[in-house]
């Protein structure tokens, strides 16, 4: 059997809303994945810090309060101090075509609007995760 | 209280997925394109006891309890929902409404065979003239010797070219028009004859039929509950069915309820009399897009409310009967997909808030769902609510729709179904260990999910995101915050330390501290502390110092 994907779900800072974040959660765990959802509330550094612990092939941003363009470039800053280039990092919630375009530059593998699919989030991590 | 499922549950889950791996989903594609029923698997579904699944043993059903019928549903719905189709009507609509309101003799006559999948069930309420509109029915029941000649024409029946037994709903009493001269009849496939098949624009792997009744002489025996009853049936059975959205939607009531309760308690265990704050309670309600729901959402709170403050906690005071609250149009509900479309959709949530007798309203902003809105987009979410306000008149009566026969039965039965949820969380405990186990969040991941497979099952529509799409959408013009906003308020908040009193700070500080490992109350020390500039965060750290933080279990 082929090793399960291990993905950490991430809500970084105040804000509140993680009914996405739980949904995607569920959706990737019944498609055959590890999931591992923070709670609300993680710091950057909490996050990076769950995402080597649990040895994740993938992190998964959740972020809702318009502060994607703090929270995501710091998260990225510090997986690379950390020597961490193996993570996948996905950011999801309300996040501009603009901004998702400058965070796709920045190291973002993708980012997902409200109405994506989860099958699509499901699709895209079990391509983009080196088997 | 464990909240995974059992054992056994989960074991009837795994036979119900393997069974659809196995048996549907192979061909499931092909019998929607060739709109083949597939009779067969429902004999194959009845061998392991699945077309009976919450069907007591002694009815010849599989034991198991209802949330395993429901997890048998899911599985098969999701291999092909037209399958799914068949067996919820077959259950939910044929088999339960018998067992709940038949007699002992109908239950051991009727269930057995439908449980045992020998035919399937159909529920016959529909007619060409009376759709939504049920209580219009003109199939008609007439004495005829000791049981009634039953003589129509029913439209739409799911099953019933297939079906053993028909849960029939005809008019008894011709003189009284509408819901309270119907009743409910059990039929044999040989009093009905089936006339058409209804070409479908989905779910093509189940069937829907016309009828007609010619004629068909029925005993006594037949009646299911009293004669009249037959609407209140009807709408019960379909209850199962729709009222899981609305349970849903009410979970997130209720829980505020509880809460509220669970205030109440607090403070008339700490001697003030109930009357003396009541009044100054208020509820936050979120308003969804099921209209009448929604409407009768609000009026089935209010009801409880006085009720419970009145007879419960023996409030005298008119005030404290009073429910309050504001309402704040539905987030989850706005699309970013043909976002100005959200502007109808906050409306009619608006709507259906002023409807209900909300005190204050916030409509959504249309553009939220892309980021923090325009003006632009705020001036418009308070246009809908002045609209609402002054030129509809629909503010110029109180509870305007009270008397709605429609309506009316929502409210009861949601009032009926909050009761439940109430009995639920007391037998946890209370809200505070329903808290702690998980019970509210697991409610609204589920329900959640659930909603969020709807629409990707496409079961649900919502406009602009599976169905209407446009392809070519232009980008909406959205609000950009400057950076520079943070940087100027990090620094203002540093130049309100700079100049406080440092000491005055300090000694709020302490106090609030002192206080919050006491069981006084907090108030005039965090008064004191604002007073002395000391910050909001100042004063969460300091609380979080004495009492730690609430780390969820993350359930989903």
């Amino acid at each position: 059997m082929a090793k399960k994907i291990r993905v950490v779900i991430a809500k970084p800072g105040l804000d509140g809303h993680d009914r996405g974040a739980k949904i995607i959660a569920r959706a990737l765990r019944d498609a055959g994945m590890e999931v591992i959802y923070t709670g609300l509330h993680q710091t950057p550094e909490q996050i990076v810090e769950t995402a080597i612990q649990e040895d994740a092939d993938a992190v998964g941003i959740s972020i809702l309060s318009g502060a994607h363009m703090t929270l995501v470039p710091r998260i990225l800053d510090l997986l690379r101090e950390n020597g961490v280039d193996d993570v996948l990092v996905v950011v999801g919630g309300t996040i501009p075509d603009d901004d998702a375009d400058d965070l796709r530059k920045l190291g973002v593998a993708a980012v997902f609007g409200p109405g994506a699919p989860t099958g699509e989030i499901v699709d895209f991590l079990t391509g983009a995760v080196p088997a | 209280m464990d909240f995974e499922l059992a054992p056994e549950q989960k074991e009837i889950q795994a036979l119900a997925r393997d069974f659809a791996q196995q048996e549907i989903d192979p061909h499931a594609a092909e019998w929607d394109r060739e709109h083949h029923f597939p009779r067969d698997l429902f004999s194959k579904l009845a061998e392991l006891g699945l077309m009976g699944t919450c069907v007591p043993e002694e009815y010849g059903g599989a034991g198991a309890d209802f949330p395993s019928y429901i997890l048998v549903l899911e599985e098969l719905s999701r291999a092909d929902a037209g399958v799914g189709v068949t067996v919820a009507v077959h259950t939910s609509a044929v088999t339960l409404p018998l067992l709940a309101f038949g007699t002992d003799e109908q239950r051991s006559r009727f269930v057995p065979p439908l449980a045992r999948g020998e035919h399937l069930g159909a529920f016959a309420l529909t007619e060409a003239e009376a759709g939504s509109d049920a209580g219009a029915l003109r199939t008609r029941a007439e004495p005829d010797g000791d049981g009634w000649r039953i003589t129509g024409a029913k439209q739409w029946i799911t099953n019933a070219r297939y079906s053993g037994t028909f849960l029939l709903f005809a008019r008894t009493d011709q003189n009284t028009p509408g819901a309270r001269g119907v009743s409910a009849f059990v039929l044999d496939a040989d009093h009905v004859r089936v006339t058409r098949d209804e070409e479908k624009l989905g779910l093509n792997s189940s069937i829907t039929n016309d009828i007609v009744i010619e004629g068909a002489h029925v005993d006594r025996d037949r009646l299911l509950h009293e004669e009249g009853k037959g609407f209140h049936i009807a709408m019960t059975t379909l209850d199962g069915g729709r009222i899981g959205i609305a349970a849903q939607a009410l979970g997130i009531a209720q829980a505020a309820y509880d809460v509220a309760r669970e205030y109440v308690d607090a403070c008339v265990a700490r001697g003030l009399d109930v009357d003396d704050f009541a009044p100054r309670l208020s509820f936050f309600f979120n308003a969804h897009l099921d209209f009448f729901e929604e409407i009768a959402k609000y009026r089935a709170a209010r009801r409880i409310w006085a009720t419970q403050l009145r007879d419960k906690y023996g409030a005298k005071n008119p005030r404290s009967w009073l429910m309050r609250f504001h309402t704040q149009t539905a987030g989850v509900s706005l699309t970013a997909q043909q976002p100005e479309v959200n502007l109808i959709r906050t409306a009619i949530e608006a709507l259906a808030a002023v409807l209900g007798g909300t005190q204050s309203l916030h409509t959504n902003s249309f553009d939220e769902a892309l980021a923090l809105p325009t003006e632009n987009a705020a001036r418009l979410a308070l246009r809908t609510q002045q609209v609402i306000a002054h030129e509809t008149g629909v503010v110029n009566t109180a509870d305007p729709l009270g008397g709605s026969y429609y309506l009316e039965y929502l409210t009861n039965e949601l009032e009926r179904q909050a009761y439940h949820y109430f009995d639920r969380i007391e037998k946890l405990g209370g809200v505070i260990p329903a808290i702690e186990e998980n019970f509210f969040q697991r409610e609204i991941a589920e329900a959640s999910f659930r909603y969020q497979s709807e629409v990707e099952r496409k079961q649900r529509v919502i406009v602009g995101v599976n169905k209407y799409v446009q392809e070519d959408e232009q980008p909406l013009e959205i609000l950009r915050i400057d950076p520079e906003l943070e940087t100027k308020q990090i620094e203002r908040v540093r130049a309100t330390r700079a100049k406080r009193d440092a000491a005055a700070a300090e000694a709020a500080l302490a106090e609030l501290k002192r206080a919050a490992a006491g069981d006084t109350n907090l108030m005039p020390p965090i008064l004191d502390a604002a007073r002395a500039r000391v910050t909001m965060g100042e004063m969460c750290d300091a609380l979080r110092e004495v009492w730690g933080i609430w780390r969820e279990t993350p359930v989903f």
